[in-house]
């Protein structure tokens, strides 16, 4: 298997004065309590993770819970209290200043929940803003700004001003000033949370768009489950900063770690996310027609309920096992 | 007694509401606890000194046991600033001992101002020590390749240098400096490309091995000339304004050939790159230097000012581009009134107003670059690091508390008197300001968008200069404003240490009190402080908006043409047209006449416009019947007044002498017409009112309404009646003739004589423990030691300093006049902030009011009462009535909505709203402002200075910054010790009741 994309081990933040000894005096290991009672604030504890090459891993978890901080230790906006970060196979904390400029400036990219975007700036120079800073030349700058611009979706509204947009647009620009680089890692930190569900929906239909050509790196903030099943590769459920579970959502309905991580499933439509085979049972004889066991059990529910029999499931042309209806109304209402 | 202490008790007073949850003391036993000491004490020494101590303080009796209660010991002082012999008004020998003045004594002989006297090191060790530095932090510098290490290897040389240690580097300079010059440049240009360290390091050696080598035949390190030097540097681009404004530059004894190829060569060059990268910069540098071409062509090598109409055109275009036509208008007025208004010149060459104008713009224009960048890097800094905020921020509070005068002593001691000095001033005292707005600009920037930066891969550098300071724009440019205007406010004050232009004019006619032309240049100065106050607010307002990119050149760039056609347009008149270069001495008008009159006769005598009979008499009658009318028909109370006072005025021109009736039988015939109109309106709107209680015959809405037309018809009779009656009998006598400064100087010397002088006596007579005391508890009872210690601190040492008696008269001048302030300021704020419409209104008044520097609340004081302490009073109150209004609105407006509408949903009536609800909220908010107007009333107190000299004031104007310094700054640390002690409690109460009520977390 390749290198992943990004490595977090074992990776600590904390507020509170000189966080690395009372970091070091536990251990390297303290526990939610000695934290709390010492008075200090665990932002992040003990993350590890791994992010594979293209793909889109989504942070969730209630408001508090470290996701943020998570990811701007990752991107080391801020500086973590320990563990290591890998990004290609670099030691990222060991990286010297101007290292770190280097890769801000050609590998990360970076998008904000209230889209930061520079007041004093038009949209062309928003965007161009990366390449600016480069020192990239004028020209090419704003053949390439344009070029992104048109790829967002803002067409011939280069020169408007951030306050001449709606909130829609603006994030557009947001998105749009962190591509311009072609980043190989992209931080959204809840990109979407600030407009409305109408637009919100447009966005990541636009996103997945815009994924499916730039195949891009991804870690993705939400607080929405919904978003998070439509975009995600695999989901990281966290809390009091520390990652609870990480799977795809799949597992994560399934096999839910705990209640915390169940509670976050609960409202979700099963029957979309669940495949055939997660659901079947062992082949049996009596088995009449067959399903594919990697289709949603949605797609396939109309021809389950309406067999008299178990219908057989079937997976690389072998019979794998069988599905009842009664599995399948169990798993749309949630019986039990 | 009560009146003296009527500041005392509103502090307690209003203190007393706060409440500490463990021991719950009334506010009557707080009052009691603060003030019983005080009084007792006061009283003591009140009776004490009745018999024993003369008014200024000085005791008489020899119950020398007493007497350092009363009065702090000579002896305490002495070990301090020592002001020995200062005993009162009558003692003229200000014998300067302390150690305050002994320093600045000795900056003041030339002698000992050489330092190098003390630097002179003897060579032997010091070289050898000081190398093993250099060579120390040489080799860190090249090793961590940091700035810092450069920067301190560099000032260790220097150091070295000042110090005489490098003496036999010496080499003779005439080949060495080009040497050096060529080597320096080369590497600098090296290291600019490159930006590698080791090209940096170079430069920066071989510059400083350079300065150090050829610099050793001078002589050497001088701490006041090294002052000098510093300040000569002001000396360039002042001498670029003014030229630009006044005097031109040149003659430049250029020799004519090669300049007339190398002016050609640089116009086309200009030219060519303009159109080739149709750049802006490139136009205005090329239309610049094509003028100095032309010009210097023309009449060769003196490039004259430029003339007022390019000036009155560019404030105009500068205008029009920053707030559209009206501030174009007001920018155009600011030059016309410059260039028109004021008398002309006796003699040719003579300055006239114009110069002053134009040199007083020039300072300001060189000013506030400076303080800005300076206040702006400052705040930069301070904004980053904690460490400095946290130094810096008490130090503000503290030269914020300082009147502006203090400012002028050090400079006036380091750099002397002159035009720069200053600016200086005017720079040293914008600077804080500033600073505090940016690194609240600075802080207040988004987190988002700062890491948005720090992701898009920006460095340090490129973090301040791409993100944060573009981002803070709005607010440095608020900074900017407040720059502007502190200059605007040293205008006067600077010209102390001889800053020239207007305020310096201003400066002498007001101490020779030549009120009329004061007047005049005043209005001058204030024309200037709104224009470039609106100027730069609009600044500040402006908002970038798009435009298509590919529109032609004149349509993305309107104003930079129109500021090229006014330029060019202006020269080409000015040079065919003298009078549009320099307005000619017949078409100045000066008013300062009509302002000599206005103090001299003391009156405003209407009658002087007295208009002869029918062809004005007529349109005035339909004017009345009209305004008559539509009072009546709309039942408007203003349209009543209108008419009244329209019959008035027409009354007051005499054009009503034929109603003429003999007073005797018709005074009765109207007294009696309106009593009866009044009782007839009030029984019926009694019978009215009660059946309204009892039957509720009709319903209440058409009865309420019946009631407000019967008040409007039985107002509207007595004042017709009124009116009339008036016009009719006042005919007779000598028409309207007010003498009003006869009712202001019988009302001051009243005034003066019942309360004025007999409350300054008391509070000469407050003893200093007293004070202290008092300072003490109150801080103690709003929260605890600290304000207590602090307040109280600062009163002690008012005391230590050797200022008491002083101090005290400011005090009194400051306790009544912020009282009167109060008084006024409050209800009117209240009463402003009542309605949405006479907000706006005044709101716009006092932006108005506010652009004023604050001298100019004397010229009314002195107007209606001469230089007097009434004057003094009134110039403060004025000043300081503004604060005390502003956040009087305020705080009522910032009551929380929720709570007026659940007021108004509990059926509270709009008074009760206010009383019960809006007024205790605001309260906090309102303290806030009295402290504020403290704090101009003390400012206000000092410039009073100006025209009477009083207490501190006096110490301060008089010690001159180069005669007796200590004095001066001895005295300004007094006076901000009373505003600091006041702001202490003020501001500590305003934040405990602030939380208290919710407002702030
Ligand atoms: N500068 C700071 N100082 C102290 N505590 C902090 C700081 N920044 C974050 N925290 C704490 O760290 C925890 C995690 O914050 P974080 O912003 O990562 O949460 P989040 O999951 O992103 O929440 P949200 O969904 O609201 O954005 C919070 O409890 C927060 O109070
Ligand atoms: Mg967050």
């Amino acid at each position: 298997m390749n290198q992943p994309k990004l490595v977090c081990r074992n990776l600590w933040k904390l507020y509170g004065p000189e966080p690395e000894k009372f970091l070091a005096a536990h251990g390297g290991n303290p526990s939610a309590e000695i934290i709390k009672e010492e008075g200090y604030i665990p932002a992040v504890r003990n993350a590890s993770l791994e992010v594979q090459e293209g793909e889109i891993l989504v942070l969730m978890g209630l408001s508090g819970s470290g996701k943020s901080t998570l990811v701007r230790c990752m991107s080391r906006l801020i500086e973590p209290t320990a563990g290591e970060i890998d990004f290609d196979g670099q030691d990222l904390r060991a990286a010297s200043e101007r290292e770190l400029v280097e890769l801000r400036r050609h590998k990360m990219g970076m998008v904000f929940q209230h889209f930061a975007l520079f007041p004093n700036r038009t949209v062309l120079e928003n965007v161009a803003f990366p390449l600016e800073v480069q020192g990239v030349d004028r020209e090419t700058r704003q053949t390439k700004a344009l070029e992104i611009i048109d790829l967002v979706g803002l067409h011939g509204r280069g020169d408007y001003y951030p306050r001449e947009l709606s909130g829609g647009q603006q994030q557009r620009v947001g998105i749009g000033r962190s591509l311009a680089v072609e980043p190989d890692i992209w931080f959204l930190d809840e990109p979407f949370s600030a407009l409305d569900a109408l637009i919100r929906r447009d966005m990541q239909d636009e996103f997945l768009r815009l994924q499916s050509t730039l195949q891009k790196t991804i870690i993705f903030i939400t607080h929405d489950f919904d978003e998070a099943i439509r975009l995600a590769d695999r989901i990281a459920i966290m809390r009091d900063g520390v990652i609870d579970q990480l799977g795809t959502a799949e597992e994560l309905i399934t096999n839910p770690s705990s209640d915390y991580v169940a509670a976050f499933t609960k409202n979700v439509p099963k029957a979309k996310l669940l495949r055939v085979r997660t659901l079947m049972g062992p082949p049996s004889s009596s088995a009449k027609g067959e399903v594919e066991g990697d289709v949603f059990v949605a797609s396939a529910a109309n021809q389950i309920l309406h067999a008299t029999a178990p219908v057989g499931v079937v997976q690389d042309g072998e019979v794998v096992g069988s599905i009842t209806a009664a599995q399948v109304t169990e798993a749309l209402f949630e019986a039990g | 007694m009560s009146d003296q202490t009527a500041s005392e008790t509103i502090d307690t007073s209003d203190a007393a509401p706060v409440d500490s949850p463990k021991k719950q003391l009334s506010g009557f036993q707080k009052t009691a606890i603060a003030l019983g000491p005080f009084l007792v004490l006061w009283f003591a020494w009140w009776r004490l000194g009745s018999q024993k101590i003369s008014r200024t303080g000085k005791y008489e009796g020899d119950s020398g046991a007493l007497e350092w209660l009363y009065r702090t010991p000579r002896t305490w002082t002495v070990d301090w600033f020592n002001f020995a012999g200062r005993d009162g008004f009558a003692s003229v020998s200000y014998k300067a001992t302390g150690w305050v003045n002994t320093w600045f004594d000795h900056l003041r002989y030339e002698e000992l101002l050489q330092f190098t006297v003390a630097w002179h090191l003897p060579k032997g060790p010091w070289l050898f020590i000081l190398a093993a530095c250099l060579i120390g932090t040489g080799w860190m510098a090249w090793r961590t390749q940091s700035s810092r290490w450069t920067a301190g290897t560099i000032s260790l040389a220097l150091f070295g240098w000042s110090a005489n240690l490098f003496d036999f580097m010496q080499i003779p300079p005439t080949p060495w400096v080009y040497v050096f010059l060529v080597i320096t440049v080369a590497a600098a240009i090296r290291s600019l490309q490159s930006r590698e360290f080791k090209w940096i390091a170079a430069t920066a050696s071989i510059g400083t091995i350079g300065w150090v080598a050829l610099q050793t035949n001078e002589e050497s390190f001088n701490v006041k000339a090294f002052f000098r030097l510093v300040a000569g540097w002001l000396e360039f681009p002042l001498d670029v304004t003014e030229g630009l404004l006044i005097s031109g530059y040149g003659p430049w004894h250029l020799p004519n050939m090669p300049w007339i190829f190398i002016f050609a060569l640089l116009v086309g060059g200009g030219g060519w790159l303009a159109w080739q990268r149709r750049s802006a910069t490139w136009t205005i540098s090329t239309v610049l230097l094509s003028w100095m071409a032309a010009v210097s062509l023309y009449e060769p090598w003196h490039i004259p000012a430029l003339p007022w109409v390019v000036i009155a055109g560019l404030f105009g275009v500068v205008g029009w581009k920053l707030g559209g036509w009206r501030l174009a208008l007001l920018s155009t007025g600011f030059i016309l009134y410059a260039a028109f208004v004021g008398e002309p010149a006796e003699q040719v060459g003579a300055e006239t107003r114009w110069d002053k104008t134009m040199i007083t713009l020039s300072a300001v224009l060189v000013a506030v670059p400076i303080a800005a960048v300076l206040g702006g890097f400052v705040g930069l800094v301070a904004a980053k690091r904690r460490r400095v905020e946290q130094f810096l921020i008490p130090l503000m509070n503290l030269t914020q508390a300082f009147p502006h005068f203090t400012f002028l002593i050090p400079i006036g001691v380091f750099i002397g008197i002159s035009h720069k000095a200053g600016v200086i001033a005017t720079i040293a005292y914008a600077i804080p300001p500033m600073a505090r707005v940016t690194i609240l600009g600075i802080q207040g920037i988004s987190k988002e968008v700062i890491e948005a930066g720090i992701m898009g891969g920006c460095t340090r550098r490129q973090m301040i200069w791409k993100v944060e300071l573009p981002a803070a724009r709005q607010s440095l440019l608020v900074g900017v404003n407040q720059v502007v205007m502190e200059c605007l406010a040293m205008v006067v004050i600077a010209s102390f240490v001889g800053t020239a232009g207007l305020g310096q004019d201003l400066l002498f006619r007001l101490t020779g009190l030549h009120i009329g032309a004061g007047v005049e240049i005043g209005i001058a100065i204030v024309v200037m402080a709104i224009t470039l106050d609106r100027l730069s607010q609009a600044l500040g307002q402006l908002q970038p908006s798009h435009h298509k990119i590919d529109a032609p050149f004149w349509k993305r760039h309107p104003y930079l043409l129109a500021s090229g056609a006014v330029v060019l347009g202006g020269l080409l008149a000015a040079q065919t047209w003298e009078a549009a270069h320099r307005v000619p001495n017949s078409w100045m008008w000066g008013h300062e006449g009509f302002w000599e009159w206005l103090v001299d006769k003391g009156k405003t005598d209407v009658a002087w416009w007295s208009l002869s009979g029918g062809r004005w008499l007529v349109p005035l009658l339909g004017v009345i019947g009209f305004a008559g009318w539509r009072a009546w028909d709309s039942r408007s109370y203003r349209w009543l007044i209108t008419t009244v006072s329209l019959t008035l005025l027409g009354w007051s021109v005499k054009l009503f002498d034929f109603l003429h009736l003999s007073s005797k039988p018709w005074t009765y015939v109207f007294v009696a017409c309106g009593l009866t109109a009044i009782i007839y309106g009030y029984s019926t709107l009694k019978k009215l009112n009660t059946t309204d209680n009892e039957g509720r015959t009709t319903s209440g809405l058409a009865n309420s309404e019946i009631l407000q037309s019967l008040r409007f018809k039985v107002a509207t009779a007595v004042t017709t009646i009124a009116t009339l009656g008036w016009v009719a009998l006042r005919t007779t006598g000598e028409s309207f003739t007010v003498n009003l400064r006869d009712y202001t100087i019988s009302f001051r010397d009243a005034l003066e004589s019942w309360v004025l002088l007999p409350m300054r006596d008391a509070y000469l007579t407050i003893p200093w423990v007293g004070l202290v005391i008092l300072f003490g508890v109150v801080g103690y009872l709003i929260n605890g030691r600290r304000p207590a210690l602090l307040a109280a601190g600062m009163i002690a040492f008012i005391s230590l300093t050797g200022f008491w008696w002083q101090a005290m008269w400011n005090l009194y001048q400051l306790t009544f006049a912020v009282v009167l302030a109060i008084v006024f300021g409050v209800p009117f704020g209240i009463w402003a902030a009542t309605r949405k419409r006479r907000n706006a209104v005044v709101q716009v008044l006092l932006d108005f009011f506010q652009t004023f520097p604050s001298f100019v609340y004397l010229f009314p004081a002195i107007m209606f009462f001469d230089v007097s302490e009434t004057a003094i009073i009134v110039a403060i109150v004025l000043s300081a009535s503004v604060p005390a209004i502003r956040y009087t609105i305020f705080g009522i407006q910032n009551v929380p909505e929720p709570l007026v509408e659940a007021s108004t949903m509990a059926g509270c009536t709009p008074r009760q709203t206010l009383w019960k609800v809006k007024l205790p909220m605001a309260v906090p908010e309102i303290m806030l402002g009295i402290n504020q107007t403290i704090m101009f009333g003390l400012f206000m107190v000092m410039i009073a200075g100006l025209i009477k000299t009083t207490g501190l004031a006096r110490e301060l104007i008089e010690a001159q910054p180069n005669i007796d310094s200590g004095r001066a700054i001895v005295a300004g640390i007094a006076v901000a010790c009373i505003g600091m002690a006041s702001d202490v409690l003020i501001s500590e109460w305003a934040d405990k009741r602030k939380r208290q009520l919710g407002l702030i977390s």
